[in-house]
């Protein structure tokens, strides 16, 4: 009975076309669509490159000019620098082209737009001459005879740090909307979990009412029809991650066979959380969907699916949402598995999803199972 | 006004969903709205760093004390991971480490690896950190080749260190800035308002289209224009108690009214409203299941609020991606904010054409909605009189 009732869920399931075909163009587009948005923001926005400004020469400024001579040469400088007048110069600024305006006299100054690390790094520039000034002034009342040897000092090229940058995985802190995406489309598998409690149920639909009256244990209908919506949704995980990985050419670093099974199993959560909702209350279809979905919404979007650094502020200030929120658990396992080497983390992820997943059926069929109807 | 009352009680019955619709996502608006941040005055971007002592000396007390001074300092991570965790995520740009022997090193005038960090991103922060760390060592050095023992080199670099530089805010003379509070909830209401109405609208809609709901409306005296033309107001009148609730809302969240230049903001909104209420309108015309229209609206709202600079910045998207937002309203509903924020230049004109472009997007809607109801009744009218 088991293994018939199987068969005919996942029939069932395979033939509502529209939904297969929404389930499996919902990654595909929105994965097109994020990595229009943001295949090169990372490399563009967020590492480093040359800052160009523009300086306004007033007044011949040695200290100054030497600074900016050293900053702007090499293989990557830290400044591309136009020197230009006033009027040009505001223009190169606003429109965008320049991160700030440099006037160069007796003392340096700075005007900006807006704030950022590019005109906190030309603050740095402006506050090294000041600093400069300073040590000469202090030298000349001093100790005049070391004047030139404070000089030195201070145009001394240093390499004052070693940079020991991480070598873990893939950086591009853009993939975590990758991460979120399929995450998303996991728990969008809660609207064919949702059915599988509604057609179990005799007071919402007809067909749960048929079932009502029929020889088989509730259990069975109930666990099969989990089992079934999983296989589809399976379906829907595979195809995503194969169109992210090898059509898009998303880097998730880590490996690839567990990368497909933490997505098989998030999608399995997510029909076991619809599942979950469906059995409990005797609330109409409609407001049970409507529960699925913007509850899903909310923990998609504390997960970082809209603002990406929303899990670094919540892990700031509420760790444990990060920890309970099931969306969450998700992208965090697809981040470990990029992130670390070592399989412990990932483990605690895939641990968290499977208690989810056997919680919310084994409450799910309690609540489902033995309902009485005085009139449907 | 027989359908109107008929499509006022559909809605009435889809209620409950949309009570949770709405209030859900008005969390998000809020949440989003708090955890968002915006700026008046210049301000140096602050780096978050974790600084690991180990030689406790004088001159390492005095790099980390010139490393705080308008940086944050966050305690060092109990383990690695916690460690890798902040810095993917941007709470922690860096991890420095002082060893052991740095004052010695660096009194005996040495300048060179001196010291090592930790990072994920090669970002900006690292040049900045660079630009610090040379500073700190160069100007010691320099104290000491004046002749003055650690302490008092330590005490005069972090004295010429502190000095503060004032740094200007460049604006145009027409550019000012409302309120960025509100224009931050204004940024994330397209994404709200999408969600909310087109998740409870559609399923009225569709009950509206039904097919047998239809033959019974072909069958009675009602003309078809007059029919669209109440389904049309009564969506009207729905869509705008919503939108009214999120611009009360807004009204709550920033503690004021709108005036001046704020009113325009508000315009904008309603005009995305009434775009999200005629997409509504439309994708209903397929009779899609209640499922369909979840999927659908997501993949339209998050699609468009990505591509369109909702989400993520408009500065930061390429220039080949804006030009495709250009034929998606969320792009010039975004425009005007972006105005207002003081991002890009005012103008009237270029404000009036981000709202016509918008009014330009509804009636393309209605018009394909329109379009879309006489193709479909046409195929059943030839349908049944084939059949007949």
């Amino acid at each position: 009975m088991f293994w018939h009732n199987l068969k005919y869920e996942i029939k069932t399931v395979m033939r509502e076309k529209d939904f297969i075909l929404w389930m499996l163009l919902f990654p595909i587009i929105l994965g097109t669509l994020f990595k229009v948005a943001f295949g090169s923001i990372y490399e563009n926005a967020e590492t480093f490159h040359t800052i160009p400004v523009a300086v306004v020469e007033t007044k011949e400024n040695e200290v100054f000019a030497g600074m900016l001579t050293a900053m702007t040469e090499g293989e990557e400088p830290a400044l591309s620098a136009t020197v230009t007048d006033d009027g040009e110069a505001r223009k190169l600024l606003f429109d965008g082209d320049v991160y700030g305006i440099l006037y160069v006299g007796d003392t340096v100054e700075l005007s900006v737009t807006g704030k950022g690390m590019q005109q906190t790094i030309l603050q740095e520039i402006v506050a090294r001459c000041s600093v400069y000034e300073t040590v000469i002034r202090d030298a000349i009342a001093e100790n005049p005879a070391a004047v030139s040897d404070a000089v030195k000092a201070l145009s001394a090229e240093v390499d004052v740090c070693r940079k020991n940058a991480s070598e873990a995985g893939n950086p591009d802190v853009y993939v975590q909307y990758f991460y979120n995406l399929i995450a998303m489309v996991a728990i969008c598998g809660c609207m064919t979990g949702l059915h599988v409690s509604t057609n179990s149920q005799a007071n919402q639909s007809t067909l749960g009412a048929r079932r009502n009256c029929s020889a088989t244990p509730k259990s069975i209908h109930l666990v099969t029809g989990v089992l079934g919506s999983a296989v589809s949704q399976t379906c829907s995980m595979v195809v995503c991650v194969t169109f992210l990985r090898f059509v898009l050419r998303v880097n998730f670093g880590g490996s690839l066979f567990l990368l497909y099974l933490s997505a098989i199993l998030s999608g399995f959560l997510g029909v076991t959380m619809g599942f979950f909702v469906g059995s409990i209350g005797r609330m109409r279809y409609e407001v049970k969907e409507a529960i699925s979905m913007s509850v899903s919404m909310v923990l998609c979007f504390l997960s970082g699916l809209m603002v990406g650094n929303m899990k670094g502020i919540i892990a700031e200030h509420m760790p444990w949402i990060n920890r309970v929120n099931p969306v969450a658990i998700m992208s965090d396992s697809f981040y470990c598995l990029n992130m670390y080497s070592d399989y412990r983390r990932f483990m605690t992820k895939i641990v968290g999803m499977l208690i989810y997943i056997v919680a919310f059926t084994v409450i799910g069929v309690l609540f489902a199972r033995r309902k009485k109807y005085a009139s449907i | 006004m027989q359908v109107f009352k008929a499509f006022l009680r559909v809605l009435r019955s889809k209620f409950g969903s949309a009570v949770i619709y709405i209030a859900l996502f008005a969390l998000v608006g809020i949440i989003m709205t708090k955890s968002d941040t915006s700026q008046t005055v210049w301000e140096k971007a602050a780096m978050a760093v974790v600084i690991n002592d180990l030689d406790n000396s004088v001159e390492s007390r005095a790099l980390a004390e010139c490393i705080s001074r308008g940086n944050k300092v966050v305690a060092p991570f109990d383990n690695e991971d916690d460690l890798t965790d902040a810095m993917y995520y941007g709470r922690v740009d860096f991890a420095l480490t002082i060893p052991e022997g740095f004052g010695a090193r660096i009194s005996a005038g040495e300048t060179d690896g001196l010291l090592s960090s930790y990072y994920i991103h090669e970002s900006y922060s690292m040049e900045n950190l660079k630009m610090l760390l040379d500073k700190f060592v160069t100007t010691y050095t320099a104290y000491r080749a004046l002749g003055q023992d650690s302490d008092a080199a330590a005490k005069a670099t972090d004295e010429a260190l502190s000095k503060e530089v004032e740094v200007t805010i460049a604006s145009r003379v027409e550019e000012e800035k409302d309120n960025e509070g509100l224009l931050i909830f204004f940024r994330y209401l397209p994404y709200i308002l999408m969600c909310v109405i087109m998740n409870t609208l559609c399923p009225a809609l569709t009950a509206m289209n039904k097919k047998d709901v239809r033959f019974r409306t072909d069958c009675s005296g009602i003309r078809p224009s007059s029919y669209t033309m109440q389904v049309f107001s009564a969506s009207a009148l729905f869509v705008g108690l919503i939108w009214l609730a999120f611009v009360i809302l807004g009204v709550v969240l920033n503690g004021a009214l709108y005036s001046g230049r704020l009113w325009l903001v508000v315009l904008n909104s309603l005009l995305f409203a009434l775009f999200a209420s005629v997409l509504a309108m439309f994708a209903s015309e397929f009779s899609p299941s209640g499922t369909i229209v979840n999927i659908l609206t997501q993949v339209s709202s998050l699609g468009m609020c990505f591509l369109c600079g909702v989400f993520v910045g408009q500065e930061l998207l390429g220039s080949g991606v804006l030009a495709v937002a250009r034929f998606l309203p969320a792009y010039w509903y975004i425009r005007i904010i972006r105005m207002l924020n003081g991002e890009i230049p005012f103008t009237a004109s270029e404000a009036a054409i981000a709202l016509g472009i918008q009014a330009a997007f509804v009636a393309m809607f209605v018009l394909l909605t329109l379009l879309v109801r006489r193709t479909r009744y046409a195929g059943v009218a030839t349908h049944r009189t084939a059949e007949a």
